[in-house]
């Protein structure tokens, strides 16, 4: 089972309900008949669950993904490379032909229709994988782009791979999301079977809600909703969510004790019954919504 | 013209709310610019009117002209993102998954491949109900946040800003760390660095600050929520004065930011309290220092 | 001698463009025929990423020796001119094409 837990804006409880429902869901591991539980930071241009989660590092795989390479040799200065490149990732300059590795999305174009075979592809290095194993049994995967390296698609692909090769399909999987509605959230949720998203109770939270849910319907995505502070604001979103039958499947609520935790990087659920109660049931609801 | 730009890494620690409320004490003096165009939210709070509204092209898009393709699936065979599908017997682009390298276009035989700007979003200038400028936007759901349409809103606002003589433009930039963020920072006056106590905010906050030195761009830096956690609200301080970055508020945890977001308005038009006085106190230190 | 200017239009007494990458165009000033042209680069000036990389390409194609700029050329421009062999005059400021061509002469 793959699920994605995403939202229309950073800062809602993303990676909070992520870290939190992962290490429920492996405490309870032997309770709720669950073999593996896997935790996928796959916000790779900046990921930061493992600020709240710390493990043991069990393995590193560098990534890379195709840049091509110019051959001077077997150049012939044919000229037909010169305006192939849509991303401005190649420049033909009479004497030379320059590559651009951080510009380059990986097409293949140049280095397939060049005739002489003077831009072989090659593997240049755009991030790296670390697989951590955490005392409570969860797997936390978390994959980084290198500082310059601007294209977090192939990355997110590869991690996608990684995880349906190193767990079967009897494993929760969980998976963090970039925020926003661009081209990485997409690659992210592509083969999730529900997709979470986490919003507050106020205009903002609404606004950035209506964003998301439009995304996932375009991608014809099942989704629900969590409330994050229930509390602080108005129930809109939840009109919201009823008007469009999209299924609300948990308030977190707003307490002062829950803001100060998260600030030093700890668990709410080991710390708050009450917190550790929606925990649980988001659990249930989210089986329940995949499974029907 | 003086340009003042508002980030914060990750998002949840006020930096909208804040921004507008600068707005609103900057009144004539300013115009608006929300460069987080992935999920804008200053329209929320400042009803703009959406006067001017225009389509926003990037990066390009392929369509197959069904009536010249003789269905040699050439274009599927060279398409490494997987955007040709076989629907219907027919060859078709996925849009969702076209990169726009064109790679398609150069191997169809009869040239049945044409390629389209992609639309990538929709652009704005608006009157707000303050009577000043807002340039905002909105991006495409699954459009690719390049940094092209923030440096569009840029350009435009910091135009409108000059042309009419007002003195500050002002800046809600982009959240994170990638290409927008970058776009929404380089070139301009000052930085105002948002950012809370919390670990994920500190982590945000130096990833931040480091590539604003890079750019060699002045910064300061409010501290939102500062009694949250005082541990590191320390680490922050010292970690500002490592970098020589003025610290210029601290601003308790206070729930008036979505009391005043409920009622749809800044913060400083809500309530005269505490956190309203510290704004007000910024806004000069701000003006102070852009000045000097 | 071929020499590019950055540049917001195509006189000697238009104004040399601050930005390469997304300048307006090019002015190409040969020296020889004394004769001015106007490159446009308008398909640039809205590209993405790469704007630089593509106006290096464009300039090293019109066969310059020199190439000048008002503010900086980029780091990715700055390669391909160089990789072209090109003579880069970069900060000239914001004067015509006029000053800025007997400015480089000195
Ligand atoms: S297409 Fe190949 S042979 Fe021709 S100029 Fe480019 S690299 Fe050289
Ligand atoms: S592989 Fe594609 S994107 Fe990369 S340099 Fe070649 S044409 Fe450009
Ligand atoms: S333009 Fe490129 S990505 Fe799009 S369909 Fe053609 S080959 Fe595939
Ligand atoms: S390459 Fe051209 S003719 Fe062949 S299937 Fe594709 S669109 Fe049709």
């Amino acid at each position: 089972m793959k699920i994605a837990i995403a939202s229309g804006k950073g800062g809602t409880g993303k990676t909070t309900l992520a870290v939190n429902l992962a290490s429920y869901i492996a405490e309870e591991k032997r309770n709720l008949n669950v073999q593996e539980v896997v935790l996928v930071d796959m916000d790779v241009e900046e990921p930061n669950s493992g600020l709240f989660i710390k493990g043991e590092l069990k393995k590193t795989e560098i990534k890379y993904r195709m840049v091509p390479e110019w051959i001077e040799s077997k150049c012939t200065f044919c000229k037909k490379c010169a305006n192939v490149c849509n991303f401005n990732a190649l420049a033909y300059i009479g004497v030379s032909v320059l590559i651009f590795p951080e510009l380059c999305h990986s097409c293949y174009a140049c280095s397939e229709l060049c005739p002489e075979d003077a831009l072989p592809m090659k593997a240049d290095r755009m991030g790296e994988l670390r697989q951590y194993i955490i005392k409570n049994g969860l797997h936390f995967i978390e994959s980084r782009l290198d500082i310059g390296i601007e294209q977090a698609v192939p990355l997110i692909k590869q991690t996608h791979e990684f995880i349906d090769s190193e767990f079967d399909e009897t494993a929760f999987k969980i998976i963090d999301s970039p925020p926003g509605t661009s081209c990485p959230v997409i690659e992210t949720v592509k083969d999730a079977e529900l997709v979470v998203l986490v919003t507050e109770p106020t205009p903002f939270g609404l606004n950035d809600l209506k964003l998301a849910v439009d995304t996932m319907k375009e991608l014809d995505k099942k989704c629900a909703v969590i409330v994050n502070r229930d509390g602080i604001g108005n129930d809109d979103v939840d009109k919201y969510c009823a008007e469009n039958n999209i299924p609300l499947i948990g308030k977190i609520p707003h307490m002062h004790e829950a803001a100060k935790l998260y600030s030093q990087g700890n668990l709410l659920i080991d710390d708050i019954d009450e917190i550790r109660d929606v925990i649980k049931d988001i659990y249930s609801n989210i089986k329940k919504l995949v499974k029907g | 013209m003086k340009e003042i730009v508002v980030i914060s890494g990750k998002g949840g620690t006020g930096k909208t709310s804040i921004t507008a409320s600068l707005a609103v004490l900057g009144d004539k003096d300013v115009v608006l610019a929300d460069c987080d165009v992935d999920a804008a939210d200053m329209h929320l709070l400042l009803n703009p009117d959406f006067a001017h509204k225009e389509k926003f092209y990037s990066g390009k898009i392929a369509e197959i002209i069904q009536d010249d393709c003789i269905k040699c699936g050439k274009c599927k065979d060279v398409c490494r993102f997987d955007a040709v599908p076989v629907i219907n017997e027919q060859y078709v682009i996925d849009e969702l998954n076209c990169e726009g390298c064109e790679y398609c276009a150069y191997v169809c035989p009869t040239n049945a491949i044409v390629m389209n700007d992609n639309l990538a979003g929709d652009f704005f200038i608006s009157e707000t109900r303050l009577n000043n400028t807002l340039v905002h936007a909105k991006l495409a759901i699954a459009a690719d946040n390049s940094g092209k349409l923030v440096t569009k809103v840029r350009t435009e606002a910091k135009k409108i800003a000059e042309e009419n003589d007002i003195p500050y433009l002002i800046v809600d930039g982009s959240p994170g760390i990638g290409c927008p963020v970058v776009a929404s920072v380089t070139g301009s006056n000052l930085v105002v660095i948002v950012t809370e106590p919390t670990v994920s905010g500190l982590h945000d906050m130096s990833r931040v600050a480091e590539l604003i030195r890079k750019f060699g761009i002045k910064s300061v830096c409010l501290i939102n929520k500062a009694d949250i956690n005082a541990d590191i609200t320390i680490q922050i301080k010292k970690f500002l004065d490592k970098y020589e970055i003025p610290l210029i508020a601290e601003i308790p945890y206070d729930l008036v930011f979505a009391d005043a977001i409920l009622a749809g308005k800044t913060v400083v038009e809500y309530s005269n309290g505490e956190v309203s006085q510290i704004i007000r106190d910024s806004w000069k230190r701000i003006l102070e220092i852009v000045r000097e | 001698m071929k020499i590019v200017f950055a540049a917001t239009g195509k006189n000697w007494d238009s104004l040399v463009d601050s930005r390469f990458g997304r300048a307006e165009g090019f002015t190409l000033y040969d020296e020889d025929k004394d004769e001015l042209s106007w490159h446009s680069n308008a398909e640039n000036k809205s590209a993405g990423h790469g704007a630089g990389v593509q106006a290096g390409q464009k300039v090293a194609s019109l066969g310059a020796d020199i190439v000048v700029t008002g503010g900086s050329f980029g780091p990715k421009a700055g390669d391909v001119i160089r990789a072209a062999g090109i003579e880069m005059i970069p900060d000239v400021g914001e004067i015509t094409l006029k000053e800025a061509y007997s400015k480089i002469k000195k």
